[in-house]
């Protein structure tokens, strides 16, 4: 559940939460990408006070490497993989910059088309 | 949808925060509950037509809502509808429904088509499969206008996704509304209109 970092005076424990929300703050601050909307259960969670980030899920492994699954909306008449990949790269930067983990690999799912050209 | 989806996540918070605190005081002895009232109740359920419709309709309402429910949490079977390409940092997958919504927008701008559905599948050897059934308004030359939306189309997901096979774009025509009829009822109502003006008795009347 959480990403632990062992330093001279104890632990360092990271919530998976933590990541997320920086996640979806790259998201919600990068041009022509958004964040995919609450589902029934998303806002079942935060009518019971759990706060959740719909689309991104962290994932550690074994070796307490950590890969990203996130999903967006891309802006309609922007170029996908080139959005993704800057995504990709704006979420690896602000991620490894904030909590100094050790990013595996950082998915992106393009869930919708959204509009307002 | 997402304000239907939140209104049923109220219903349904609601519905069971009733039943459990009713439970709750009804073990607890907190409410009397009788063996007299709970045999009345369901008595009116199966007699009173008025009670009968109201417990059957918030039994759908429920079931709806656990329907909805259930459909979020399991992911209502859209998941592996992508197409997925790799990049250094991390994979990228493209939802088809998306792609299938900007296909609709694209199409939908063309001046002739007055109603789209579209259809995106990952066929063999990686080539996408799109399928657009359009409703065309007016006379209009099928072949050029097709010709030129199977083009647009298949440069529109080209430049987009930017994949290396180029689409195969079908398309098929459902329907075609012919321009004059709007003409025509245009004419009529002109026709009819003096007559109708005629049969009112206070026209141009000021109090």
């Amino acid at each position: 559940m959480r990403e632990k970092d062992n330093v001279d005076l104890g632990f360092i424990k990271i919530h998976k939460k933590v990541i997320a929300e920086i996640v979806n703050a790259v998201i919600d601050e990068f041009e022509g990408v958004g964040p995919v909307e609450k589902d029934f259960a998303g806002n079942l969670k935060d009518i019971l006070g759990d706060k959740n980030f719909p689309g991104t899920r962290i994932i550690v492994d074994r070796n307490n490497k950590v890969a990203i699954d996130v999903k967006i909306k891309v802006q309609y008449g922007l170029n996908i993989p080139e959005v993704a990949r800057s995504t990709q790269e704006a979420i690896r930067k602000a991620v490894e910059k904030t909590v100094d983990v050790d990013l595996k690999n950082v998915n992106v799912n393009v869930q919708g088309i959204e509009r307002g050209e | 949808m997402k304000i239907f989806s939140r209104l049923a996540v109220r219903v349904y918070v609601l519905l069971v925060i009733g039943i459990s605190c009713l439970l709750i005081l009804a073990t607890l002895d907190l409410i009397d509950i009788s063996y007299e009232q709970v045999k009345g109740l369901l008595y009116n359920i199966f007699y009173d037509g008025q009670t009968r419709i109201a417990v059957a309709s918030t039994a759908v309402i429920a079931l709806v809502i656990n329907y909805l429910f259930m459909r979020s949490i399991l992911g209502g079977g859209e998941r592996g509808r992508t197409i997925a390409f790799d990049n250094p940092a991390g994979r990228v997958s493209v939802s088809l429904t998306a792609l299938e919504d900007m296909t609709r927008r694209v199409v939908l701008r063309v001046p002739e088509v007055k109603e789209v559905r579209s259809a995106i599948k990952a066929g063999k050897n990686k080539v996408l499969e799109i399928d657009v059934r359009i409703v065309l308004k007016g006379d209009i030359n099928i072949p050029e206008m097709t010709s030129s939306l199977q083009d647009l189309v298949k440069h529109k997901v080209e430049d987009t996704i930017g994949i290396e096979k180029s689409p195969v774009v079908r398309v098929h025509v459902s329907k075609i509304f012919p321009k004059d009829t709007k003409i025509k009822k245009q004419k009529e109502s002109e026709e009819l209109g003096p007559e109708e003006e005629a049969n009112i008795p206070f026209q141009g009347y000021r109090a």
